[in-house]
């Protein structure tokens, strides 16, 4: 006798199906990133070793170093203010032209958008050489400048935050236009204009209803830049060289000289800015407000 | 002398090559619940985004309350809309959304208070001001759209399909709700549908449309039963277009030949021999199996059962200009004549039920 009625037999084969479709990912997921990362997670708790990868012993001493010297407090709040000034100028950049681009109609948004992926394609290595080659002593910049008469001696542009900022942000501005457009395009042209039927001019309008409504769009912008931006390794150090390194650079640092648990502290210490800064960011933006938009 | 609330005079709009509105001129007195009827693209959206100004007219001249407003932006004119998906703010809750136009005109917040839940009581729907739009069913979202146009007290309310979103029971039930307020308000009300049946009950005066043109305007009754062109006939469901030639005047009374057949009608002021295009409603169109005097001869196509009438399509003339007929029967009891496919039948119908069309042209 079967006590299952017939939804739920349906909904049991349902979870079959979704299981069979989310599965191979979930397997590949959870083998490729969960289980290294909590390998990871104890070996950061573990003595670092002069012959082997580390010692069976368990310490915090790599998190306590980084937390009481003053060299790693520098790189960290020098990671932070990189991150979140490049995720600020992006954001201040990218919505005004996201807001012209999402007036297109969607043939012509579709080539903008595309043309704006268009970089994407050229590897970050490239174009960071492509900053150095402008930015460098010989660079295009110094130059124009001392041919012009503006400088006597070559400026040091590279190697510095602004350099590394600058990277970035042509990097990943991008990624934020092409979010916010993609948001803003999906806006119903009713939600405006029934707020300008209320009596919205057009600021009251974009405050009250478009930037609101555009919320999702600018959390994933944001949420992709700040996450990019923490681990562009490439640019980062191509672009702030010896001189001006981030919490990335640090990392790369301590696995090369194979001071593993240190490594895997610091990476742990990069994950938790991430996480928290994508905390932040989802708490600034709100997307959870534009609930059950209809079409 | 009424006071009129919106006039549009000699307004034109065009998109491209697409008149979407042709030189239209129209006023709506205080108080009216003024319907622009059409179908699909003869520009009554754009009439009232005119209106509304979110469409900028190529010529002509906007009145709202007398007050010349072509220039003025939508936010600046005194109207409350109802979108046809509602376009409730989503990030908003029902208080907010209701409160909304208030907090534009900067009302003080112990009067937003009150006002936004005199307008949720008024429309049913105390005790939702913390809901959000998507935890409300259509109906409930259609009537916080209504609170939220009306709480303004606007000069006129503008609805553009507001009901295509509904199911046809909630059509109706929000077709009385719309129109009681409508009434308790005394708001001169532009409504846009294109279903015929919508403009007929809930109107005080119905345009139809066509192609950017109004082709008739005057009460339900007037446009319904009497079309003054073959557009408006038809779209009122009056299918039966004949052409014929008057071909005697008996005092009150003419006699048109239809080539298949005769009818009479009231005196048109045509004189005999003249051309005239007509149209009989299909209710008072009656069949008979005997030929007589009068009657147009048609055969019968098919017979589809309706309930509380029965269908019967024919067509009737020569087989070069064939004029298809339809023919609606009440059914009134078990021994009303069964009409079968092929026969042969005579139309016929009192010389009032013959109306007369403007020529084609
Ligand atoms: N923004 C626009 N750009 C180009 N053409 C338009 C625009 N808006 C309307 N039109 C055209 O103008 C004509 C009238 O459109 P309108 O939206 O007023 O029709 P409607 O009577 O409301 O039709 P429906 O019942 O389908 O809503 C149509 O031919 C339409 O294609
Ligand atoms: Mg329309």
């Amino acid at each position: 006798m079967s006590v299952l009625t017939d939804k739920q037999r349906l909904s049991w084969r349902r979870y079959v199906g979704e299981g069979a479709v989310l599965g191979p990912p979930l397997v590949f997921f959870t083998a490729c990133f969960i289980l290294p990362l909590l390998y990871l997670f104890v070996v950061s708790f573990l003595e670092p070793s002069q012959v082997e990868l580390y010692e069976k012993q368990l310490t915090i001493d790599n998190y306590g170093r980084v937390v009481t010297d003053e060299f790693y407090l520098m790189i960290i709040g020098r990671t932070l203010l990189a991150t979140a000034l490049v995720l600020v100028i992006s954001l201040l950049l990218a919505y005004p032209a996201a807001m012209v681009i999402a007036r297109f109609e969607p043939k012509w948004r579709i080539r903008m958008l595309a043309l704006l992926l268009f970089p994407l394609m050229v590897s970050n290595v490239v174009r960071a050489y492509g900053w150095i080659s402008i930015l460098g002593r010989r660079g295009i910049a110094n130059t124009i400048l001392l041919d012009l008469g503006f400088i006597e001696a070559p400026l040091a542009l590279l190697y510095s935050f602004n350099a590394v900022v600058l990277g970035l942000l042509t990097i990943l501005l991008p990624y934020m236009i092409i979010s916010i457009a993609n948001a803003l395009a999906a806006i119903d042209r009713s939600y405006t204009e029934a707020a300008e039927s209320l009596g919205a001019g057009p600021f009251r309008t974009f405050w009250h209803v478009t930037l609101p409504l555009s919320s999702p769009g600018v959390a994933s912008g944001c949420l992709i830049v700040f996450f990019l931006a923490l681990s562009a390794y490439v640019t980062i150090s191509l672009l702030g060289g010896p001189r001006f390194k981030l919490l990335v650079s640090l990392v790369f640092d301590t696995v090369v000289t194979l001071q593993w648990p240190r490594a895997a502290a610091l990476s742990f210490i990069l994950l938790l800015l991430a996480l928290a800064g994508g905390a932040v960011i989802l708490a600034l933006t709100r997307p959870q407000r534009v609930r059950g938009r209809r079409a | 002398m009424t006071e009129v609330d919106v006039s549009l005079r000699a307004v034109r709009k065009s998109y491209g090559d697409v008149v979407a509105v042709a030189d239209l001129t129209l006023d709506i007195p205080r108080g009216a619940f003024f319907s622009l009827l059409g179908p699909s693209g003869c520009g009554k959206t754009t009439t009232l985004r005119i209106v509304a100004g979110f469409a900028r007219p190529d010529c002509g001249d906007v009145l709202i309350r007398g007050q010349r407003v072509t220039e003025v932006p939508p936010y600046r004119r005194d109207y409350g809309m109802v979108f046809q998906n509602f376009a409730l703010f989503p990030h908003m809750s029902i208080a907010d959304n209701v409160a909304f136009g208030l907090r534009m005109r900067r009302v003080d917040r112990g009067s937003i208070k009150r006002q936004v839940s005199e307008s949720l009581a008024l429309v049913k729907l105390a005790g939702y001001e913390h809901r959000f739009p998507n935890q409300l069913s259509g109906g409930q979202q259609q009537r916080v759209a209504l609170a939220r146009a009306l709480v303004l007290r606007p000069a006129v309310l503008l609805l553009d399909e507001p009901l295509g979103a509904l199911d046809a029971k909630l059509r109706e039930e929000m077709q009385v709700e719309i129109r009681d307020l409508q009434r308790q308000f005394a708001i001169s009300t532009i409504f846009v549908t294109h279903d015929q049946d919508e403009a007929l009950t809930m109107s005080d005066a119905v345009a139809v449309m066509n192609h950017g043109v109004i082709e008739q305007l005057g009460t339900p009754r007037e446009v319904f039963e009497r079309p003054r062109t073959e557009f408006v006939a038809r779209f009122m469901g009056a299918g039966n277009i004949m052409e014929g030639r008057v071909v005697a005047t008996n005092g009150a009374v003419q006699t048109l030949d239809l080539g298949a057949g005769s009818v009479r009608a009231r005196d048109s002021g045509k004189r005999s021999g003249e051309r005239v295009l007509v149209t009989v409603r299909p209710e008072n169109v009656s069949l008979a199996r005997e030929a007589g005097d009068l009657g147009v001869r048609a055969n019968v196509v098919s017979v589809v059962y309706h309930g509380a009438t029965t269908h019967v399509h024919l067509v009737a003339g020569p087989a070069d200009a064939v004029m298809p007929m339809v023919a609606h029967l009440p059914n009134r009891s078990a021994s009303d004549t069964e009409w079968q496919r092929g026969e042969t039948v005579y139309c016929r119908w009192n010389e009032e039920s013959t109306i007369f069309l403007a020529d084609r042209p």
